[in-house]
């Protein structure tokens, strides 16, 4: 399926935060598939895989302290696991992107399978919060049917 | 010229930002001076609506690159299902702003997905996705008036100030729309909110036009048109909530550009040795028109009332006071005027010095994509300076149970933005980051207790002020960005955020219905599409 670079970014943020990534870590890793994304299509659900391993809040940590410390790419660095693979590749295309290097001629969607976009809708859902009647009344400040 | 802008600490106030007026800065009239300018031509391609008032219409403005269309479906709504809430699940019209002129197919595509609004699924040839419901107060009226032959009576009309109001303007990418890098280089569109203002300002015209349709089918030949000039009185309304405020604090770099660009043009008018006679007689005439248009100000809600007579008091002392300098003017009115008078003051300046105000509307766009790192090597002595320097007011805060009363979250029903009260309902687990002043204070203090190398290492070792981090980053590069307010205390007003965003659009009679919900008016008094020209594209407001 095809969806706009804006929903792609707003989804994979959320997502990460409902998969209980801090605010921070979710919007690099946001900005990192976006950049996975400009350079091709998205195949199977492994950005959901990543976000759901117990391990992907410290490898991101790690990751990004690397981009915040160097403005160029980085070599590989050693004992990478497997799961990391296409998210490695994302931050070396974040890198190139943030050094005014090599840029991925636009597109003007990204491509991924439909799969992962409702996966990644499930995790986003985790961070709003259930619907209660005080909310629906108290919690935008209008009556239900707001008419004149 | 470089000159001194008012300070942040000053202005950013949530009370002077709530204080703010549209002016020729605003993206309504930026989008109008624009298309005037270009000679932009207006056809109706398409107006196909049946007795019921149910049908499709397309409106195309020609300007000398491209075209936009607003893709128009007119529905039989039932009044019990009328809401203006996000929750809605129908309106009486439904829209789209297409870029080119559809053919037919790309109607019956879009018939299948815009009358669902947050259900549709869009492609990149669609900039906007908007709605808009009927005034029950006037619409019928204003039909039984022009069906019987006679124009509709002109206090009625002032009283509410629109027939249709929309409940939302979606742009952006949302719901598979074109994104914004996509049309962010054309000059057309380059300015803020552009699509989003050509939006409404055809939507105000497909209304005009519903209206006369339905009086026709009522009255038949006895039935009149609505005469342009009361057609012109009549702006588009709109209903708006929450959800303006979590922009205004997801987009620092954006609302710096804005208010940036506004007090820049301000420095350079206050440089001015001297008021010339044209100029100082633009401010004088802005300053009239808006004596004549506050007694149409109307709210029923008490913090709106008693700005609306601040204002006016201020008019009045502004209407007597002879200040030599546009700088002394703005000195004068900051001692002397409240906020609501000082920044309506503002907006006269820039009225009175066009060429300044219009060169600086230039300024308002950034490319949000752009600038997203974090420079890790800060030491943190370097990164707690900052704070000081920028959130002063957060560090002097105690964030009690009182200054942090409030949580901003969206709710799973349609994902509507909401504020809750921390103290009664199980919201935090759900809290979105729109608390910078508590989260800065939070992140100074564990910066004091940590002994990591630099900034890098230490949100290697707490990512949680990784969000924080970034955006006091930003911050010392946008210092406009950032609201000095507790956006979480018990006393917030989620109004004055709405109203500042509103401002920048040039969205006019703010009336709140309460601390979080409002309504406003747009286009009210512009020219209409089929009579914009170089002669009435400005001085309409």
């Amino acid at each position: 399926m095809d969806v706009s670079f804006n929903e792609l970014e707003a989804r994979v943020k959320k997502a990460a935060r409902g998969a209980g990534l801090p605010w921070g870590l979710a919007e690099d890793f946001a900005k990192v598939i976006v950049a996975v994304a400009q350079k091709d299509h998205i195949s199977g659900t492994w950005v959901v895989d990543f976000l759901l391993h117990p391990h992907a809040c410290d490898w991101l940590k790690e990751l990004t302290y690397e981009l915040d410390m160097h403005s160029s790419p980085r070599p590989r660095p050693a004992n990478v696991p497997a799961q990391m693979d296409p998210v490695w590749e994302g931050f070396e295309i974040r890198y190139l992107q943030l050094s005014g290097g090599k840029r991925y001629p636009p597109r003007l969607r990204a491509t991924i399978d439909s799969e992962l976009w409702l996966k990644l809708e499930k995790l986003e859902f985790q961070t709003y919060a259930p619907e209660s009647d005080e909310s629906r009344l108290k919690g935008a400040g209008a009556g239900v049917n707001d008419n004149d | 010229m470089t000159v001194a802008l008012r300070t942040p600490d000053k202005l950013m106030k949530l009370h002077r930002l709530g204080s703010f007026h549209p002016s020729r800065m605003s993206f309504m009239y930026q989008l109008l001076r624009r298309m005037g300018r270009e000679n932009w031509r207006y056809e109706r391609q398409l107006f196909d609506i049946d007795e019921q008032g149910v049908g499709r219409a397309v409106l195309t403005m020609h300007g000398p690159y491209r075209s936009y269309s607003l893709v128009a479906f007119a529905h039989d709504l039932p009044d019990e299902l009328r809401s203006d809430r996000v929750i809605a699940q129908a309106w009486d019209a439904t829209f789209c702003l297409f870029d080119g002129v559809p053919s037919t197919e790309d109607i019956d595509r879009l018939e299948t997905q815009v009358p669902g609004q947050e259900t549709a699924r869009l492609t990149p040839t669609e900039l906007c996705l908007s709605r808009a419901n009927r005034s029950v107060r006037l619409w019928q009226q204003v039909v039984d008036a022009l069906s019987a032959g006679r124009q509709p009576d002109e206090q009625q009309l002032a009283e509410v100030g629109y027939l249709m109001r929309t409940t939302a303007v979606y742009g952006s990418g949302k719901f598979g729309l074109c994104d914004r890098f996509a049309i962010a280089d054309r000059p057309e569109l380059h300015a803020p909110f552009q699509a989003e203002m050509l939006t409404v300002f055809l939507i105000r015209q497909f209304v005009r036009d519903l209206i006369n349709h339905c009086a026709v089918v009522k009255g038949g030949g006895q039935a009149v048109e609505l005469s342009p000039e009361l057609a012109r009185s009549l702006g588009l309304g709109n209903s708006t909530g929450l959800g303006m405020a979590p922009f205004l604090v997801n987009h620092p770099r954006l609302i710096d550009r804005w208010i940036a660009a506004r007090e820049s043009a301000l420095a350079e008018i206050a440089e001015l040795a001297a008021f010339d006679a044209s100029s100082l007689q633009r401010a004088k005439a802005k300053l009239a028109k808006g004596v004549a248009k506050i007694p149409c100000w109307r709210s029923r809600h008490p913090y709106q009332i008693e700005r609306v007579a601040q204002l006016k008091a201020d008019m009045l002392k502004l209407e007597q006071v002879d200040c030599g300098s546009p700088g002394a003017s703005l000195d004068w009115a900051e001692e002397n005027l409240s906020d609501e008078g000082r920044e309506f003051w503002a907006t006269c300046l820039l009225e009175a010095y066009p060429q300044i105000a219009d060169r600086w509307s230039e300024e308002m766009a950034i490319d949000e994509a752009a600038g997203y790192e974090i420079d890790g090597n800060w030491s943190l002595e370097q990164t707690l300076n900052a704070i000081q320097r920028h959130f002063d007011w957060a560090l002097k805060c105690d964030w009690n149970e009182s200054e942090t009363a409030r949580v901003w979250y969206v709710s799973q029903e349609k994902l509507e933005p909401r504020l809750g009260e921390r103290a009664d309902e199980p919201l935090e687990a759900f809290e979105q980051p729109l608390a910078p002043g508590r989260d800065m204070a939070a992140f100074a203090r564990s910066l004091q207790t940590s002994e990591a190398q630099n900034l890098a290492a230490f949100l290697r070792e707490t990512p949680e002020f990784r969000h924080t981090a970034r955006r006091l980053q930003w911050v010392c590069e946008y210092p406009f960005g950032e609201i000095h307010d507790n956006t979480i205390s018990a006393a917030l007003k989620p109004i004055d955020m709405l109203r500042l965003k509103l401002s920048f659009f040039g969205a006019t009679y703010f009336d709140p219905r309460s601390d979080r919900w409002l309504r406003i008016c747009m286009f009210q008094d512009a020219p209409l599409a089929d009579e914009l020209s170089l002669g009435n594209c400005e001085g309409w407001g």
